[in-house]
């Protein structure tokens, strides 16, 4: 029941971190982040990614087809490995459906289940429908602007709103300055503990495009495992309408 | 000897009077043994309904699995070194293969349990296989069928011979799914299950999972469940340095094990209440069938009998109608017992069943007669009728023959 | 009648022996009413409070297939309706329903309750066992209950946030933030580690709901008053799509219980019945016996069978009356021990117990009914005067020569 929601999620999370132009002067962290949200807001993707997942059991690899339309929407398919090709997960706004080719049924995940694991990896269901509400459910602040490790870089806190249902007690994202390129994204609880860290490397063009084409997300009290996000293939403005994520096109 | 043949001869000179007092020591007896075999019996249904519908006397697991419930925490080599070494008389042993996962019926998804167990070892440990609502009970280790709870098939509006799409995540990271079949669903027979169980054969779930031929507990029940923490220390040895943990039913649920033992002083005092009141009749009859001889110990000892022989006397005498009192009330006690013990004692017109700490309880009681039981009946009423025959003896013994003589009565 | 009187202490060692034996009897039979009735009626009460009230105003069609979607709207028909009913105390409008519940650390399934923070049927559930933080209040939608197994899993404390998450009446997810207001340790592993209390508020904007409840609990002034209440609530809300339980409906495990218990008790007092039985036969049999020779002379001198019949039975009927108001005293005295001080059972039992579906207090508090004593008495009454019968016809039907000469 690990759904493949997941995968999504850092699908989602590659938009929202979209590299854009740097700022002249000293913007605020609203600022950086509308800019980045107004670079994807509405915007449509497909592409092909491998996620590399490792535990302390077993480490494997799946490749699979991902559409993405705005924050709302998107769609994964499994290409590889033969055994789950096909599997395919929807996420329309705050809901997610499973295909499964073997026994050809579309399950919808239940509420109960947000938090099992996408596909066995390190991303839960509600990973990816959370994310399509990040922007509504924080507050931000530029915590730090300068150079830290030999880059010059930002590092945005935000803290979720009193009443968001969030169960972080902050999230903080650090950007390269010169072109809002994100390197990491880390997520702490209401003590300040660290829970997960999720990095970004190997920029890369697609089209018209720089992003960090790897995603690696390690559980804080499980650093030996991980979950690596790495897109093959990744190209924007393509010909979708929410028409396209149906759960006619899941089975398909 | 002369004195026995006294005392006998005593005994059968007002044979009314012999009779009465026979018969309600032995009616006494008769109660106590009832009530201390009843006692027992609902203490070991209730263990009975703790071990044999899921849980089993024993269990082994990997060390650490019973707390962690990890589904990379099974047995090594399947179980099947464990198997052999409990390969015994008087045990019967089965495996067993956990998960979770989701399943799904039409519009209803439920995060449940997945138990794989192996249908015909099972039904030799654990009574599942009838505890069933409707339907019938898994037949192999493997094929697409599925056992259920009561709440849960409710919940998920599914019926016997509906599909129920399972998910899971499998050990190697994979997504387990499998259409299946509902075969049966069962009785309400505890909170975990009824809410949440799908039971298949372990093949199966071993393949959906894939954990092949892997075992993540070995029940055992025993023949003799009263043996049972001598077992575990036996298996304990001799599965040593296995990294195994050899857990009983009191271990696995200690709120059950206590929630007994609180029983089991109630069902003592009850059975205190009725003992005393038991004897408190004994010593009535004896004192009142002595005393009403006051007359004739008078005249016995006018006779020249010693102080000292007419306390041997009456107690003698006592002794023979406490012995003569136990075989009628042993066979009455023991009589009714058996009958109890063989074709129970059906409540139901009280109440349906009920559930216990999550477990469920039936309502035919059945007596357990032990020797024990008898034994201490018996014991105990030969005791209180010697001990009520003293006073009057001594009594007795230190009479003026004279007064006594003239005493009415 | 004074004849009967004075042969009773003919022999006062054997009267005593006799009132002592029906007495204790008695008085044993009365304390073991009383701790049998006041623990059912202690179980249930706690019934009532974790289960849904002594009535249960539900959806129509929910007992038999309970489901998220089921929603009354008519909360405010309900209340009305209940009023002026007699004997209802409080009404608690409740929203029930499971869900998922995590924090930063860890996720779990729960069943939740949202009430309305003010009613004190459903505060005398979980306030008593608060181990940290307050109950939930008025007006502070966030707040949330949690049990102290779930706050360990959840690795939460008093104060911090939990995200519920579940199916709302569309079956679409919908979730919302909550904070620990408090936990609590009732030793009940369902309520520790299965159940979060709520505010109707908070439920509300949780589920998105504008208005609407899924459950009404009725709390009446004992459990006693069902049986009164029920029918004029039924037919007040005859109209509406709703059904009306009793909590022997909505708890039929905790029914059972009760009803086998009870037979339990029934078969432990019938033991002691047969018993002061068989001690009234004895010592009536062998006063009688023992007098043959005497009655015989008295049947000589002309008294009439009927009248020693009378005497016989005269002498029982009083031999049950003192030793009842020995028993009765004795009872009493015990039951009204029992009943102020209570039995303490804590260190025979574990940390609480559950007993289907209800917590078990460690303490139990006697409870008689006039109406169990009167019965009992009168059974009492009845069996010694029923003992009392044989001997009396077989010493009425003495032939006087032989009774004189073979005793």
């Amino acid at each position: 029941m690990k759904s493949f929601i997941k995968s999504i999620v850092p699908f989602i999370f590659v938009f929202f971190l979209l590299s854009t132009p740097a700022f002249t002067g000293e913007p605020t962290a609203k600022e950086i982040l509308d800019r980045i949200d107004k670079m994807w807001r509405g915007e449509s993707s497909s592409g092909e990614v491998t996620m590399e997942i490792v535990t302390a059991h077993w480490k494997r690899s799946l490749t699979m087809d991902v559409w993405s339309l705005g924050k709302e929407y998107s769609l994964v398919k499994i290409t590889a490995p033969l055994k789950e090709k096909g599997v395919a997960t929807l996420k329309v706004e705050k809901n997610i459906w499973n295909y499964l080719p073997k026994i050809n049924r579309v399950i919808k995940i239940p509420g109960s289940m947000m938090m099992a694991s996408w596909m066995g990896s390190h991303f839960t269901n509600d990973d990816l429908v959370k994310e399509s509400t990040f922007v509504d459910d924080y507050t931000y602040r530029l915590s730090f602007s300068g150079l830290r490790g030999g880059q010059f870089i930002y590092e945005i806190e935000c803290i979720p709103k009193p009443e968001a249902a969030v169960v972080w007690g902050k999230v903080v994202i650090i950007v390269l300055k010169e072109d809002l390129i994100p390197l990491k994204e880390l997520f702490y609880d209401e003590d300040g503990t660290l829970m997960r860290t999720m990095a970004f490397s190997e920029v890369r063009s697609f089209g018209r495009r720089t992003v960090p084409s790897v995603t690696t997300l390690v559980p804080a009290d499980k650093p030996d495992e991980l979950t690596r996000i790495t897109y093959n293939r990744l190209q924007f403005g393509i010909d979708v309408d929410e028409e396209f994520f149906s759960l006619r096109n899941l089975k398909r | 000897m002369v004195i026995i043949k006294l005392a006998w001869r005593n005994l059968w000179r007002n044979v009314r009077r012999t009779l009465i007092t026979i018969s309600a020591m032995s009616l006494a007896l008769g109660i106590m043994i009832l009530t201390i075999s009843l006692v027992e019996g609902m203490h070991r249904q209730m263990v009975h309904y703790a071990t044999r519908l899921f849980a089993g006397d024993i269990q082994i697991n990997k060390k650490g699995y019973f707390e962690s419930k990890d589904i990379y925490d099974y047995l090594s080599g399947g179980g099947a070194d464990i198997l052999s070494a409990v390969r015994r008389p008087g045990l019967h042993a089965s495996p067993r293969l956990f998960g979770s996962g989701l399943a799904s019926s039409g519009e209803n998804s439920i995060g449940v349990m997945l138990w794989g167990i192996d249908p015909q070892q099972e039904r030799r440990v654990t009574e599942l296989n009838s505890h069933l609502l409707k339907g019938g009970f898994l037949t192999s280790r493997s094929g697409n069928e599925v056992v259920l709870g009561k709440m849960l098939a409710e919940s998920l509006k599914v019926d016997v011979g509906d599909e129920l799409v399972i998910l899971t995540q499998a050990a190697d990271g994979s997504l387990g799914n499998e259409i299946f079949y509902v075969r049966g669903v069962l009785q309400s027979i505890g909170d975990e299950i009824d809410r949440g169980a799908v039971i298949m054969g372990i093949d199966e779930l071993g393949k959906l999972l894939v954990l092949p031929d892997k075992v993540h507990e070995i029940a055992i029940s025993l023949n003799r469940p009263e043996m049972v923490d001598g077992i575990q220390a036996q298996l304990e040895k001799i599965l040593e340095g296995k990294g195994v943990e050899v857990l009983t039913w009191k271990e696995i649920f200690p709120q059950i094990k206590e929630m007994l033992e609180l029983n089991q002083v109630w069902m003592y005092i009850m059975l205190l209440i009725v003992f005393g009141l038991a004897s408190l009749g004994v010593l009535n009859t004896m004192l009142m069938a002595l005393f009403e001889r006051t007359r004739e110990f008078g005249l016995v000892m006018a006779l020249g009998l010693r102080p000292l022989s007419i306390v041997g006397m009456i107690l003698l005498e006592t002794l023979l109608l406490s012995l003569l009192s136990t075989v009628v009330g042993a066979a009455v006690g023991i009589g009714l017992s058996s009958y109890l013990a063989a074709h129970g004692w059906n409540l139901s017109r009280f109440s349906e069943g009920f559930s216990m700490s999550g477990l469920t309880v039936s309502t035919t009681i059945y007596a357990h007669l032990s020797m024990e039981g008898v034994l201490a009946s018996i014991i105990c009423m030969i005791l209180v009728s010697l001990v009520a025959a003293f006073y009057p003896a001594i009594k007795a013994a230190r009479l003026e023959p004279v007064s006594a003589l003239s005493t009415v009565g | 009648m004074k004849l009967a009187w004075r042969n009773l202490w003919r022999n006062v060692r054997r009267t005593l022996i006799t009132m002592v034996a029906i007495g204790l009897g008695l008085a044993l039979a009365m304390i073991s009413i009383g701790l049998g009735d006041g623990g059912h009626e202690q179980m249930i009460e706690s019934g009532v409070r974790m289960g849904a009230g002594h009535i249960t105003v539900q959806p129509l069609g929910y007992q038999k297939n309970p489901s998220n979607d089921k929603i009354i709207t008519d909360d405010a028909l309900i209340m009305e309706a209940l009023k002026d009913i007699p004997h209802v105390r409080e009404a608690s409008l409740r929203i029930v329903g499971k869900g998922l519940i995590s924090s930063a650390a860890n996720s779990s399934g729960i069943a939740f309750r949202a009430v309305d923070p003010g009613k004190v049927g459903d505060k005398s559930l979980l306030a008593p066992h608060l181990i940290s933080g307050d109950y939930l209040a008025a007006g502070e939608a966030g707040g949330i209950l949690i049990g102290e197994k779930l706050a360990q899993k959840l690795k939460v404390s008093v104060g911090k946030k939990v995200v519920l998450m579940g199916q709302d009446a569309s079956r679409e997810v919908s979730s919302a933030l909550f904070r620990v207001k408090g936990i609590y340790k009732t030793g009940v592993s369902d309520l520790d580690g299965y159940f979060c209390l709520i505010s109707l508020e908070g439920a509300r904007q949780f589920l998105g709901l504008e208005q609407g409840i899924t459950q009404v609990a009725v709390y009446l002034d004992s459990q006693f008053e069902v049986e009164k209440a029920l029918p004029i609530l039924r037919s007040r809300l005859g109209s509406l799509p709703v059904e009306v339980l009793p909590w022997q409906e909505v708890m039929p495990d905790l029914l059972r219980f009760v009803q086998l218990d009870d037979a339990g008790n029934y078969f432990f007092l019938g033991i002691i019945l047969v018993i002061v039985a068989l001690g009234i036969l004895n010592t009536i049999l062998m006063s009688v016996l023992e007098r043959t020779r005497e009655f015989g002379m008295m049947l000589a001198l002309g008294l009439s069978p009927r009248f020693l019949f009378l005497m016989i039975i005269f002498e029982t009927t009083l031999l049950a009356l003192l030793s009842m108001v020995l028993g009765g005293g004795l009872g009493f005295g015990g039951h009204h021990y029992f009943a102020t001080v209570g039995l303490d059972l804590t260190g025979l039992t574990p940390e609480r117990l559950t007993l289907a579906g209800t917590i078990i207090s460690p303490i139990l508090y006697s409870h008689l009914r006039l109406m169990r004593i009167v019965g009992l008495l009168i059974i009492i009454f009845l069996v010694t005067l029923i003992t009392g019968l044989y001997p009396a016809v077989k010493a009425s039907r003495l032939s006087p020569i032989k009774a004189i000469y073979q005793y």
